[in-house]
């Protein structure tokens, strides 16, 4: 298998846990600069809060 | 004779391609279960949209 002979010059121990760091780093900054930098995912996490701000109105009439 | 020769890591090249294979597969695994939430946020969520 290509690069399997990596284990020979990187020790398991540093290697694994540096990569499967730097992926969950990665990962949880793209998803936080997903909710900071747009609006629909904290409406959308929300609910339906559109939908109830459209029909409280007309309910109320 | 090369397969034992134990290298500084403390692996000998038959248990480093073991490893290696395990790893691959586990990132296999992980991306396959990555794409798939992918796909679910972009059905049901405002993503892209």
């Amino acid at each position: 298998m290509i690069y399997g002979k990596i284990w020979l010059v990187v020790k398991p121990s540093v290697g694994v846990p540096l990569i499967i760091g730097a992926v969950a780093v990665a990962s949880f900054a793209v998803h936080v600069a997903l909710v900071t930098n747009t609006t629909w995912v904290k409406a959308f996490l929300n609910g339906n809060a559109d939908k109830v701000a459209v029909t409280a109105p007309a309910a109320s009439k | 004779m090369s397969d034992h020769k134990v290298w500084p890591t403390g692996l000998t090249e038959a248990e480093s391609e073991e490893l290696h294979r395990h790893i691959i597969q586990g990132t296999q695994f992980f991306g396959m279960i990555a794409a798939f939430a992918h796909l679910l946020a972009y059905i049901y969520s405002p993503w892209l949209k």
